[in-house]
């Protein structure tokens, strides 16, 4: 090949994986899944009462990434039962994902559904929840197996009442079914009707359910009787979800698979219906069944059908027949838990996706080479998950030979034989060993070799790189150094550290920089990253120490001196500790925090601190207070670094006196997690000096008109992304502030407010409304600055005529998320635009306004002969 | 006018020595020149041996031999040219090693260390031969170099450097300076280091001896740091020297006090004595939403305790946490009030008499 044609494009492949890292990065935190799925993960976590349950759940999350919660692998690939529960409920085709407020509401109405219906005692994704465990496994984790913990979950949760007593079925009567098909059309706009704790109901019921027309209809039953499935087939509602029917008679599935909408049933553990398979197969999504045994080679060719993805977690042993099959499926499929691995079809079908075969003990040279046919496999979502029992030399010497870069992860702890532990630590393979707790001395010393080489081809330098996520004791020098002088390495998984690791950790050495003119300098350099590490004893501390760090990171630590607190500070400008308590007599001990770069980047950061005294914070802020200097330009900028508090959790309440503690910070103060924000703190936080102020949590859905307006004085930058804005003051300051970052959470504004607001004179991007009641913000979107040529407004569920008839004369095409559209005035309005008016969401409308839909040209609609007619009179 | 005659006789009898002297030496160089001159013949005898045999004796009799290997370079023998060549690189080796070979011995394994030696720095070694640098240059040379290395995720021969760094540290001896001391101690917690020291005993000989030269020196406490964590015999000596010096910081003074827990000497006694009234705070551990305070004295205390052969928690050390190098880690040797150290040094007297009441 030309050389500068393959510089050219390894300089392409470079600059773009640049630009995905760029992208990643600026996500706001770094666990956090870019498929949307993290809001349901995150809300579901907030709501966990106990405090300890929380912080489990907070640091495995830091640790592990929100991916991990619903994702059988790290990132990307496919999802295990949690994650498929929340797919069902967030479809990337009815382009749900980024509506917070579904996401929310996924996490709501996942939380009464059992994490296993095939075991009689399973508790639901709610109670692992609420108990400090992850809803499902992840390779990435090492969770207690869902049957053993089940018994965990119910003595824990309520020892006093039986498990019997704690699954008794929910009764439900023909009239309750009727009020709730009513109500729940009602309340919800055309939404969701959950029924998830009733595991029986007549076929009488099923009829009344199946009445519901809304956008999807939630069971519970346990089973399916022909005549409850003939009932629930004539439901006029979009999706029948069934998720705890773990097998089907022929008779019923025969009937259930002529529901006319998509039907999921995610909890079956046996399949025989060729019809029920193909209709199953037949929504348009990823289609998962974690609990299913077996499959016929007629079953797994109906579900091979599947355009989008098909993952049979419940399989372990699958006859080369059913393999055969399977290789033919039309989108990706995953086995994750096949133990045999038999077609060659089926090994390259595997390579299109995610490879994940941990439980393969035994693969040839041609299966490998197979395996390793995608070039995405080295790409941030892509990698391949084997067993270590099947890495013979051979195969290793098969991965070492790719030609493209792979992310290799070895799961399990056999043996590793050195020559093969040596080949694999190739240029192209970035490897993981999943689960090694430890590395002998002479895999050490391999480790140490290959890690240190610089292979390269034109243009790209191939550095090897080792993860080692559970490595739990860092007692090798010659370890530590390697990997510590290894780009971007932490030690996520070390609990324990030897005074050999940390000297040979703390001599590492300092970085260079150019300094004023033109000269080196010396500069921090590395981040000192144990977030599992919960002790550190300050004879480790002193030789970890030794050097300056650009930033400590020690998120889970719980014992600590005080010596060793001030020395941290002493030598870093960013500090992460995780204490839930802050003693007055620690408080001091930050003063001699390092200023590298006070407004971008010097930190102290408490992720976990929940409980922190009026006392210990008038310490804190007083002994960090440093001023602020003149830099022309800009009005402030302070010399002090950034306090932060919270994460996904907080301070529950904001005390008035803690308040007024906090509000002399001179710095950034950022206050994450909050709970709420009484009258009297935001009062005292008005007069906060330092640049910027930033919460988030529970507080941001809404405030009193009183704390609102308190902060609406306030001369800091404010960072306050609220859900709904009611207070006319601060609307005004929103609008008079750079940067739009409060505007991407509002759901409602008050009409008092909106005037207000519309006075905000950059990007004017309002994603998560839900209601537009207001002419004058309608006029904002079409007349003022927005981040698109488009008005995208996803989680729109109400609109007045008024307000369409603005939107619509504007010249932007728009993209409204209306469910349900029974006014004629507001169909007519949007029916005038000259732009593109997209209503993909559309479920339900008047005939009225379906004859001024199917007139309008410019109107895009989901086919409207499958939107349930509203009588003229019927209320929304 | 007898001192004058017994002048006269002296001042004969010195010159006739001197004379005589500055004869046998210029025969004794005549000889070895000689010598020299037959052996460097001998390097092209029709046999293997003899040439071998030369060549030994050669090596052996060392830089003297330059100006004949020299001459003998442009030899129309090509067989004594090209093995007075190969034999000035071995001269000058083998003159390394006679140097080397007084600071960490001569057996095999210390001869090991010293091809590593060289082999990490030849030209140095090549160059010290023939024009002896002082050491102290030396040592900042192979610091800086290590230092350099250090920034590379692999150096080659590092336990070549490391110990070339150590050699030359320890002719420095005393006339190094102190801010030199941190940054050896940097270059010995190095994971390669560590990892050198482990694999070579001879090295390890080395590191003694480098400790032993500079044990008495300011940055005494970062060696009892490092002999502390290596197990080193040497932290009892220099734990001691440190309790014995008045102006010894108190919180270097716990470590030196735990270092005395592993030392069978009565004497030490007297050096736990005087710190088991002090009452300095040494610093404050937060565990579990406890705060632990420790004071000098508690730490003598379980030092004392612990030399008993009983175990601190059993007097009331509660929050007490092992430590690899120190035995406890000093932090935890602590109590959360006045009241908790008091139940335990009252637990330790009531201990103690009932110890001495026993027959």
């Amino acid at each position: 090949m030309n050389p500068i044609f393959y510089l050219g494009r390894s300089t392409l492949r470079r600059a773009s994986r640049l630009l995905l890292i760029v992208a990643l990065l600026s996500i706001p935190t770094s666990a956090r899944a870019v498929c949307g799925f993290d809001g349901a993960a995150f809300e579901q976590i907030r709501r966990v009462e106990d405090r300890e349950a929380l912080r489990a759940l907070a640091v495995g999350v830091s640790l592990k990434g929100t991916c991990a919660v619903c994702h059988l692998v790290g990132f990307g690939g496919p999802r295990n039962e949690y994650g498929n529960a929340i797919n069902t409920l967030l479809r990337l085709k009815d382009g749900l994902r980024n509506d917070a407020a579904r996401q929310r509401e996924a996490a709501l109405r996942v939380k009464d559904i059992p994490a296993n219906p095939s075991l009689a005692n399973s508790p639901t994704f709610g109670e692992l929840f609420q108990q400090g465990r992850f809803p499902a496994n992840s390779l990435t984790r090492h969770d207690l197996p869902l049957a053993e913990a089940a018994d965990t979950v119910f003595e824990n949760a309520a020892p006093q009442i039986a498990v019997s007593e704690r699954r008794a079925s929910e009764n439900v009567t023909l009239q309750q079914a009727r009020e709730m098909v009513q109500t729940v059309e009602a309340e919800s706009r055309f939404g969701i009707l959950q029924l998830s704790k009733t595991d029986e109901i007549t076929p009488a019921v099923a009829e009344v359910l199946g009445e519901f027309r809304g956008e999807m209809l939630i069971l519970g039953l346990k089973s399916l009787s022909p005549e409850v499935a003939a009932a629930l087939a004539k439901s006029q509602t979009a999706t029948v979800w069934l998720h705890s029917v773990t097998s089907v008679t022929p008779a019923a599935a025969e009937a259930i698979a002529m529901l006319p909408g998509d039907l999921f049933l995610t909890g079956l553990t046996e399949l025989d219906s060729v019809p029920l398979a193909q209709k199953l197969a037949a929504q348009p999504g990823a289609l998962s069944f974690p609990y299913l045994k077996t499959i016929s080679p007629e079953i797994a060719a109906a579900l091979a059908k599947n355009e989008r993805s098909l993952t049979l977690a419940g399989l372990t042993d699958v006859s080369l027949e059913v393999q055969e099959v399977l290789a033919e499926t039309v989108g990706a499929v995953s086995l994750p838990n096949l133990t045999s691995l038999d077609s060659l079809a089926l090994s390259k079908k595997f390579a299109s996706g995610v490879v994940l075969l941990p439980k393969v003990r035994k693969l040839s040279v041609q299966q490998m080479a197979a395996l390793l046919g995608a070039r995405f496999q080295g790409s941030f979502f892509g990698g391949v998950y084997l067993s270590l029992d099947a890495v013979t030399p051979e195969v290793a010497d098969v991965l070492a030979a790719n030609r493209e870069a792979v992310n290799l992860t070895l799961i399990g702890n056999a043996p590793l034989p050195e020559t093969v532990l040596r080949t694999l630590l190739g240029p192209r393979l970035r490897m993981t060993l999943q689960d090694f707790e430890e590395l002998s001395a002479d895999q050490v010393r391999i480790v140490a070799e290959k890690l240190a080489k610089k292979p390269s081809r034109p243009g790209v330098l191939e550095n090897a790189t080792l993860r080692l996520p559970n490595l739990k004791r860092l007692d090798s020098a010659l370890l530590a150094e390697t990997l510590g002088k290894a780009t971007g390495f932490n030690f996520p998984g070390v609990t324990e550290i030897s005074p050999e690791a940390a000297a040979a950790l703390g001599a590492l050495p300092d970085g260079e920089a150019i300094g004023p003119e033109m000269k080196k300098i010396t500069v921090a350099s590395g981040s000192l990253s144990f977030p599992s590490l919960q002790e550190l004893s300050p004879e480790t501390a002193l030789l970890l120490l030794n050097k300056r760090w650009a930033s400590i990171s020690l998120p889970a630590l719980q014992d600590v001196s005080l010596e060793t607190v001030r020395l941290m500070a002493n030598q870093t400008s960013r500090l992460t500790l995780g204490f839930t308590s802050l003693p007055s007599e620690f408080a001091s001990a930050f003063a001699e925090i390092r200023m590298v770069q006070p407004m971008a980047g010097d930190a102290i950061t408490f992720p976990y601190l929940n409980d922190l005294s009026p006392e210990a914070a008038r310490i804190l802020v007083s002994s960090l207070n440093r001023g602020f200097r003149d830099v022309g330009g800009i009005s402030k900028f302070s010399n002090s670094p950034k306090l932060s508090f919270g994460r996904i959790f907080g301070f529950a309440t904001l005390s008035p006196a803690l308040a007024v503690e906090l509000a002399k910070y001179e710095g950034n103060l950022e206050i994450e997690g909050l709970g709420e924000l009484p009258a009297e703190s935001a009062a005292a936080l008005a007069s906060f000096p330092g640049p910027r102020l930033s919460f988030s949590g529970p507080v941001l859905e809404k405030l009193s008109p009183e704390a609102a307006a308190s902060l609406a004085n306030a001369s800091a930058e404010l960072h306050l992304p609220l859900r709904q804005l009611d207070s006319k003051p601060l609307a005004n300051r929103i609008a008079t502030q750079r940067g739009n970052s409060m505007l991407y959470n509002l759901e409602t504004v008050s009409r008092e407010a909106a005037p207000a607001l519309t006075q905000y004179g950059s990007f004017f991007d309002l994603r998560a409304l839900k209601v537009l009641d207001s002419p004058e913000m309608a006029r904002r979107f079409v007349e003022g600055v927005t981040t698109a040529s488009s008005i995208t407004l996803p989680s729109l569920s109400t609109i007045t005529p008024e307000a369409a008839e603005v939107l619509a004369a504007g010249s932007k095409s728009l993209s409204i998320g209306l469910t349900v559209l029974d006014s004629p005035e507001i169909a007519q309005s949007l029916a005038k635009s000259r732009a593109e008016v997209s209503l993909s969401r559309l479920r339900a409308a008047t005939p009225q306004v379906i004859e001024i839909l199917q007139g309008a040209k410019s109107i895009k609609t989901p086919p409207l002969d499958s939107l349930y007619r509203l009588s003229e009179s019927e209320p929304d | 006018m007898r001192l004058v005659s017994f002048l006269r006789t002296a001042a004969l009898v010195i010159f006739i020595v001197t004379c005589a002297n500055v004869a046998v030496t210029a025969w004794a160089e005549e000889a070895i020149e000689k010598r020299i001159e037959e052996l460097i013949q001998q390097l092209g005898n029709d046999s293997y041996y003899a040439r071998q045999r030369a060549a030994e004796a050669l090596i052996k009799i060392g830089l003297q031999t330059k100006p004949a290997l020299f001459d003998a370079m442009r030899s129309k023998d090509l067989e004594i040219a090209s093995r007075c060549r190969a034999l000035w690189s071995e001269v000058r080796i083998e003159a390394g090693w006679q140097q080397v070979r007084k600071i960490i011995g001569d057996s095999a394994a210390s001869r090991e260390l010293y091809d590593q030696m060289f082999l990490a720095a030849p030209n140095v070694w090549y160059a010290l031969a023939e024009n002896p640098k002082d050491a102290d240059i030396l040592f900042e040379e192979r610091r800086q170099q290590l230092q350099e290395l250090l920034k590379e995720k692999q150096a080659e021969r590092w336990a070549g450097s490391l110990a070339n760094l150590l050699y030359f540290g320890v002719r420095v001896k005393k006339e190094l300076p102190q801010k030199e001391l941190p940054r050896v101690d940097d270059l010995l917690s190095a994971g390669r280091s560590q990892q050198a020291l482990s694999d070579n005993e001879s090295l390890r000989a080395l590191l003694d001896v480098w400790l032993f030269y500079t044990k008495a020196d300011g940055a005494a406490f970062d060696r009892l740091l490092i002999a502390l964590r290596d197990k080193r015999p040497l932290a009892l000596e220099i734990a001691r020297e440190l309790l014995r010096a008045g102006d010894t910081p108190v919180k270097q003074r716990q470590y030196a006090l735990l270092a005395l827990v592993n030392s069978d000497n009565p004497d030490d006694e007297k050096l736990i004595d005087e710190a088991i009234d002090d009452s300095s705070t040494l610093d404050s551990l937060f565990t579990k939403g406890l705060i632990i305070e420790s004071q000098l004295r508690d730490v003598a205390l379980a030092v004392r305790i612990a030399r008993r052969g009983r175990n601190p928690v059993e007097f009331g050390f509660d929050y007490l946490r092992p430590n690899a190098s120190t035995t406890y880690s000093p932090s935890s040797l602590g109590f959360r009030n006045s009241e908790e150290r008091n139940a335990a040094f009252e637990k330790w007297s009531a201990f103690t008499r009932r110890q001495h009441s026993q027959p």
